[in-house]
């Protein structure tokens, strides 16, 4: 286990730029988590720190060694990728054990280790299947066991589970999360999925177009967005974003959208509203009312998504739509008439340059 | 109909086609052979199916009188080495052009398939004059060169599909594993390619095993001949010892016929790999 450092790292292929000068404290035993929409450089950020891809300017060390010029295999990292990249023509157990067999590691010892691997992972009854006779989380597992073996500093995940499905990736979420907390590994796991980072991780790292674009915990960057990115990005359904600037009439402050909504605010709002050109709230933060109350909004529903637990109205007034996430039953129709309001505390200002004003 | 009648009447409908059209290839190797051992002329009429007497007094007389033996063994070298140096070049060639591309390695990749646009004939004159330059007129392994520079594309696009088959990440999986670039090639990419390997190796020893062009042209004593070129020495000006010659023949496809035996089950896997994905 070990800590892993990344000072203003660089990538670059001819003049495209992919990753432009990133800086990381990654703690040990810490589970980061990398997100961000495809092509914004995330997996190859992990394959740099693999060694798969070159560097061209910057630095990576792992605990004190600085990696920069090591080839994968002296790295001590272990990963798994997206495909799982397990061996066709090996066994479970000869998946598993090949690392341990490069390093020179002695017949019996292997063989108790991999044994170990196997039954912590509920593989011993496949070991001598191989991978074509496995179903899609049964591979995942042997990739992780071939990936815990060899008990590494750092264990690296390329989109573990973006190939299964629904039900299958969220027991599988759980089980790589009880690992991490059982081998306490410093973990560095790529996803497009949020909901993934936002689960398992301790800290996030948000990145768009080779930049970092916030690292914090979860819950942080669900509370305290840097920007509008990641408020959008972070948060499933995605923050409402209404564009406009902040009105005073007559001492009662509200901020008018473009599309024609007045959203009222109270005093506390006054300094950062007032540089605000786009104003975010996210959708389980609007309470619906079938009844006018003071400041609330009339709207129309234009769709309703029943998920059981909750649902998902699409609401629309004048020029603007936004989402609303309700929990509980109601007997809403498409095209009722209701009332929002928005809990004063839960709204977001973000200035021109899309970045939070923070209170 | 009763369904079961009917599968039975198509079955059978099948094997008879499928037997007709084995016989239609396998015939010419039963008279080959039944032309080698017959004691009568094989023209008398009507013919004979079944031979009317067995004898191999062809074979005794073709190892006694012409250096079959010799022609023999030309050939397993020169099939064997062209077999062996296009297996190896075409193994790094075709890897190369599969994991690291560039404009210049697709630019390569269509070229070598251009050269098989050009003739056998069109090269050969040019190809006598380098090679007797050279010192590699009648000489076996220059044969061995030639043949392989003719097979050679053929096998790198055939090893290229392979590896462009194999999932790069389980190659990457292997150098975080514990292995060099090279290492997970030879280790993990290669026993991968077997299939692709064995057909490689199976045609490139074939081409080299029953050429005749080249050798025709580039080996001038009797002495390097090879078995193709042999053959042809059975026809005379005036005469035309056919049994004999279909002795020499069947001497000739043997050795190509074991092979291939062995290898077909690699062979049909190598050939249809295409289809499934690991």
């Amino acid at each position: 286990m070990a800590e892993l450092t990344i000072k203003s790292l660089k990538k670059s292929y001819g003049p495209t730029q992919i990753i432009a000068d990133i800086s990381l404290d990654i703690v040990d035993g810490q589970f980061v988590a990398l997100v961000g929409p495809s092509g914004c450089g995330k997996s190859t950020l992990l394959r740099m720190i693999a060694g798969l891809e070159t560097i061209s300017g910057g630095e990576i060390a792992i605990g004190t060694r600085v990696v920069n010029a090591v080839p994968p295999k002296d790295r001590d990292i272990a990963m798994v990728f997206q495909n799982y990249a397990l061996y066709p023509n090996k066994t479970v157990a000869d998946n598993i054990g090949f690392p341990l067999y490069m390093a020179r590691v002695p017949k019996a010892e292997r063989d108790r280790k991999v044994t170990e691997v196997m039954r912590s992972l509920d593989l011993d009854a496949l070991a001598k299947r191989y991978p074509k006779q496995l179903s899609g989380g049964q591979r995942q597992r042997v990739a992780m066991g071939r990936a815990i073996v060899r008990n590494p500093q750092v264990f690296l995940f390329d989109e573990p589970l973006s190939n299964l499905d629904a039900k299958l990736r969220v027991s599988m979420r759980a089980e790589i999360k009880e690992l991490h907390q059982r081998l306490k590994v410093t973990t560095v796991y790529v996803t497009h999925d949020q909901v993934e980072a936002m689960t398992m991780a301790d800290q996030i790292v948000v990145m768009r177009a080779g930049h970092v674009e916030q690292v914090g915990a979860p819950l942080d960057l669900y509370d305290r967005p840097a920007n509008k990115f990641v408020a959008g990005f972070i948060g499933s359904p995605s923050m409402n974003f209404f564009e406009g600037g902040v009105m005073d009439r007559g001492g009662a402050l509200s901020f008018v959208t473009s599309g024609g909504l007045t959203i009222p605010l109270t005093p506390e709002h006054c300094e950062r509203a007032n540089q605000a050109k786009t104003l975010g709230i996210r959708p389980e933060h609007i309470q619906l009312g079938s009844t006018e109350t003071s400041g609330a909004i009339p709207v129309e529903i234009a769709v309703i998504e029943p998920t059981g637990n909750e649902a998902t109205f699409i609401l629309r007034s004048g020029g603007e739509q936004f989402v609303v996430v309700e929990t509980g039953r109601h007997s809403y129709r498409p095209g009722d008439r209701v009332w929002i309001s928005m809990s004063p505390d839960m709204l977001h200002f973000f200035d021109a340059n899309e970045r939070a004003i923070a209170p | 109909m009763n369904p079961s009648y009917k599968e039975k009447i198509v079955s059978a409908f099948w094997f008879i086609v499928t037997l007709v059209l084995a016989a239609i290839v396998f015939f010419p190797y039963y008279w080959m052979f039944v032309s080698s051992v017959e004691t009568e002329s094989m023209f008398s009429w009507p013919p004979h199916l079944v031979p009317s007497g067995f004898t191999l007094e062809s074979y005794w007389t073709i190892f006694e009188e012409r250096a079959i033996g010799r022609w023999f063994i030309n050939t397993v070298i020169v099939a064997g080495s062209t077999s062996l140096f296009s297996t190896i070049i075409a193994i790094n060639a075709a890897y190369a052009l599969s994991r690291f591309k560039t404009k210049t390695t697709s630019v390569f990749t269509v070229l070598i398939l251009f050269s098989q646009l050009l003739p056998a004939a069109l090269i050969v004159v040019p190809l006598f004059v380098i090679f007797q330059q050279l010192g590699l007129y009648n000489s076996l392994f220059g044969l061995a060169i030639a043949d392989t520079a003719f097979i050679l594309p053929v096998a790198i696009w055939l090893l290229k599909g392979f590896f462009d088959q194999i999932p790069v990440e389980i190659e990457q999986q292997a150098m975080i594993d514990g292995c060099t670039q090279l290492g997970a090639f030879y280790r993990v990419v290669l026993p991968l390619a077997l299939p692709g390997l064995v057909v490689v190796v199976a045609m490139s020893f074939i081409s080299g095993w029953d050429e005749f062009f080249l050798a025709r042209t580039l080996i001038a004593s009797q002495d390097n001949w090879v078995l193709s070129v042999g053959l042809t020495s059975f026809r005379g000006e005036y005469t035309l010892d056919w049994s004999q010659m279909m002795a020499a023949a069947v001497i000739f496809t043997i050795p190509a016929l074991i092979f291939f035996l062995f290898v077909q089950r690699y062979l049909v896997a190598g050939l249809s790999a295409g289809a499934v994905k690991g």
